[in-house]
C-alpha cells in the first residue's frame, strides 16, 4: 500500500505536471515538426519524469520542475531525431541546438501566449473563428474538413495560413501591451 | 515578396506539413542565420501548439477557462495517484497510436486514387488518411506522395499501381510504375519490405527508385543500402547506394549492382524502331508515312472539374544502356509529327529531381494541319501549372515521360519521333 508521503509526491507530481503539460508540449513542438510525435515525446518525457521524480528536489521553485522537464524533453527528442536521422525533414545538429535555446526561452511563457491567443481568437470574423474551429477541433482530415466547408485543401491551406499569421501579429502585439483584465493570471 | 514574407511563408508551410524539400533547407538557413527568424519560428510553433490545445465551443469561441486548467489527461488524474495516471495516459495515447491512420497523402500532382478494404474508390487531395489498400496514380503524369507516421515516404509517379499492407510491418506491393522511397531506420526484424512481380527488396532505411512491370525489376539506390532478391531462383543481392540492379525473369542473366550509369543530355525516338515503351497506337511505316504514334483518348477528370477527353501520345524517356536523360540549361525539345485538322499540340514533360517528382511542363503550339509539323521548343520555353510550385523546368531535373496531347479536340495527331538536344550540341552539329 502506498505511503501518505507517496501519495503526496504523487499529487505534488500531477500538479506540477498539470501546470506545466502545455509549455513542454510547445517546447517539444518547436523541435519536432510531427504532432503524433510530438504527443508521444511528451508522454515519453512525462513517464522518466515521473520515475525519476524521487530524484527532484521537491522543496525547491515550482518553476525548476519546468527547467528540469526541459532537460528530460531534450533528451527524449534527442533519441527521436537519432532514429529520424535519415529524414529529410530534420533540422542539423547546430540549428536544432539553437532552435532548442530559443524555444526553452519561450516556451516559459506559454500560458500567457496562449491566454493572448484566445484574445485574438475572440477578435477574429465569425466565419474565420468558424473554420480555425474546423481545422483545429473536429479532428478531421484537410480534405474532410475542406469539404465540410466548401472549399479546396489548398484554399484551405491557405486561408488557415493567413489567419495565422493574423493571429501571430496580434498574439505578439497583445503579450506586448498586456492582457486585458481578467485574462491574466 | 520581401524576406519576412518568404520566411512567413516558408515557417507556415512547415506548421502544416507542407514544406519540399528546397523549401526545408531555405528554411534551416534563415533559422541558422538569424536570431529572428528562429524567435519567429518558436513563436508559431507555440501558437500552433496553443491552437491545438484549444476547446472550442459549438459556436467556435474558445473559452479562457479552456486553456487556464490543465489539458484533460491530467484533470481528470488529481486525486488519483500518479502512478495510475501515467499509465491511464500512456494507455490512453497507445489507443490513440493505434487508431491513427497507416499514412497519410502529403501531394498530389495529377489524379490519384485509393481504393480501400471493401471496393470504396477515393480521388485522393492532400490531407487523406489510408489505411492499406491500393493506390494508383492515373495517367502518366501524375504523382501522389504518402507519407507513414514515421514519415517514411513513398510516391507514386507515372501509370503506377501500388498495394500498400496495413499491417505492423510496412509491405509495398509495386503491381507496375515507379516508386521512389525514402525510408526512416524501421527495425532490423521488420523491414520495410517492396515486393514487385519479380523482385523482392527489404529496406531498413534509405532512399531508392525502383520501376517495375511484370517482366522486370530496376531499382537505384541513391542513400544506404538494400538487399534485392530475385523472385525466380532466390539469389540476392545487396545494392548499395550510387549503385542501380535490374531483376527479370531469365535466371541466366547475372544479377550484380552496378555503378548507377551518369544520365545522358541526349535522347532520340524513332518510331521505326517499334512499340516499346510507348502510349498510344503504334502504327507501322506505309507508303506515305512514316512509323508513328497516334493518338488515344483518355477521359480525364480531377475532383468536380469538367471532364475531358485528351488524345495522347507518349514515350517513355530513356538513353542506351537504360541511362536517364537529364534536361540541361540548354536542352531543347522537338516533336515531330502532323495533325490532320486544326487544333492546339501540347508538348508535355514530366520531369524528377533528386529522386522526387518535380512537375510536369508544358509547350503548346497550332502547327498546320495535313503537312509534317517539327515542333522545337528550349526547355526555359516551357512553362509549369500556373501558380503552382514547379514553376520552372529545374535545372538537373531528369526527363521520364514526354507526351504530346490534343485536349478535346481529336486533330488525328499522330508523333513520328522525339528528341533532346542540347543547343551546344545542335549548333555544333550545324557547323559540320
Amino acid at each position: 500500500m502506498a505511503s501518505e508521503d507517496d501519495i503526496d509526491r504523487s499529487e505534488l507530481f500531477v500538479r506540477y505536471l498539470s501546470r506545466y503539460e502545455r509549455n513542454l508540449r510547445a517546447f517539444i513542438a518547436s523541435l519536432i515538426d510531427d504532432w503524433d510525435a510530438v504527443d508521444e515525446i511528451l508522454q515519453s518525457s512525462s513517464i522518466v519524469m515521473w520515475r525519476k521524480f524521487d530524484q527532484f528536489d521537491v522543496d525547491g521553485a515550482a518553476s525548476d520542475f519546468l527547467s528540469w522537464g526541459f532537460m528530460i524533453a531534450r533528451f527524449e527528442v534527442m533519441k527521436y531525431r537519432t532514429r529520424m536521422c535519415r529524414d529529410r525533414l530534420v533540422f542539423s545538429d547546430e540549428v536544432h541546438e539553437l532552435i532548442s535555446l530559443e524555444a526553452e526561452a519561450m516556451a516559459s511563457s506559454q500560458s500567457d501566449r496562449e491566454r493572448a491567443l484566445v484574445v485574438c481568437l475572440s477578435r477574429l470574423p465569425a466565419a474565420q473563428r468558424e473554420l480555425v474551429r474546423a481545422a483545429y477541433s473536429s479532428g478531421k482530415s484537410i480534405k474532410q474538413v475542406a469539404h465540410s466547408v466548401g472549399r479546396t485543401p489548398t484554399a484551405l491551406y491557405k486561408a488557415l495560413s493567413r489567419i495565422r499569421d493574423n493571429l501571430h501579429r496580434c498574439v505578439e502585439t497583445t503579450l506586448r501591451e498586456g492582457l486585458p483584465r481578467g485574462d491574466q493570471l | 515578396m520581401s524576406t519576412s514574407d518568404r520566411t512567413r511563408q516558408l515557417i507556415s508551410a512547415y506548421c502544416s506539413g507542407n514544406l519540399s524539400r528546397n523549401e526545408f533547407a531555405e528554411l534551416e538557413t534563415m533559422l541558422r542565420e538569424s536570431p529572428q527568424v528562429r524567435r519567429q519560428f518558436v513563436e508559431y510553433r507555440g501558437l500552433e501548439a496553443g491552437l491545438r490545445g484549444l476547446n472550442f465551443s459549438e459556436r467556435g469561441a474558445p473559452s479562457t477557462a479552456a486553456i487556464s486548467r490543465p489539458s484533460g489527461m491530467w484533470r481528470v488524474a488529481v486525486g488519483m495517484s500518479a502512478a495510475a495516471v501515467v499509465m491511464a495516459a500512456a494507455v490512453g495515447i497507445w489507443v490513440t497510436i493505434n487508431d491513427r491512420p497507416l499514412a497519410t497523402v502529403t501531394s498530389v500532382d495529377g489524379v490519384a486514387r485509393w481504393t480501400a478494404d471493401g471496393g470504396r474508390v477515393v480521388e485522393l487531395s492532400v490531407g487523406d488518411s489510408i489505411n492499406g489498400g491500393t493506390v494508383e496514380t492515373i495517367h502518366g503524369g501524375s504523382s501522389v506522395m504518402i507519407r507513414y507516421r514515421d514519415r517514411s515516404e513513398v510516391e507514386l509517379t507515372g501509370e503506377t499501381v501500388v498495394v500498400f499492407s496495413a499491417g505492423q510491418q510496412k509491405k509495398v506491393h509495386v503491381r507496375r510504375g515507379t516508386i521512389a522511397a525514402s525510408v526512416t531506420p524501421q527495425p532490423a526484424r521488420s523491414p520495410l519490405v517492396v515486393q514487385t512481380p519479380t523482385a523482392e527488396v527489404a529496406v531498413l532505411g534509405t532512399r531508392f527508385e525502383i520501376d517495375a512491370d511484370d517482366t522486370a525489376t530496376r531499382l537505384h539506390v541513391l542513400d544506404g543500402a538494400v538487399r534485392a532478391t530475385r523472385k525466380a531462383d532466390g539469389v540476392s543481392v545487396e545494392v548499395p547506394a550510387g549503385h542501380e540492379l535490374r531483376a527479370g525473369c531469365n535466371v541466366t542473366h547475372q544479377m550484380e549492382a552496378v555503378p548507377s550509369r551518369q544520365p545522358a543530355v541526349q535522347w532520340q525516338r524513332d518510331l521505326a524502331s517499334g512499340p516499346a515503351k510507348i502510349v498510344g497506337d503504334w502504327l507501322p511505316a506505309d507508303a506515305t508515312m512514316p512509323a508513328r504514334l497516334r493518338a488515344v483518348p483518355f477521359l480525364f477528370q480531377k475532383g468536380s472539374q469538367r471532364k475531358r477527353v485528351v488524345y495522347r501520345t507518349a514515350l517513355e524517356v530513356e538513353a542506351a544502356e537504360g541511362r536517364m536523360v537529364q534536361i540541361a540549361p540548354d536542352s531543347v525539345i522537338t516533336v515531330s509529327g502532323q495533325i490532320e485538322t486544326p487544333c492546339e499540340v501540347e508538348v508535355m514533360l514530366s520531369t524528377r529531381h533528386h529522386g522526387q517528382f518535380s512537375g510536369n511542363f508544358f509547350f503548346r503550339t497550332s502547327p498546320s494541319p495535313g503537312e509534317p509539323f517539327q515542333i522545337r521548343a528550349a526547355v526555359s520555353e516551357f512553362t509549369g501549372p500556373v501558380g503552382e510550385e514547379f514553376a520552372k523546368v529545374p535545372a538537373g531535373a531528369t526527363l521520364r515521360t514526354l507526351f504530346a496531347i490534343t485536349v478535346d479536340v481529336d486533330g488525328g495527331l499522330e508523333v513520328t519521333g522525339a528528341s533532346v538536344d542540347t543547343a551546344t550540341q545542335q549548333v555544333s552539329e550545324g557547323a559540320e
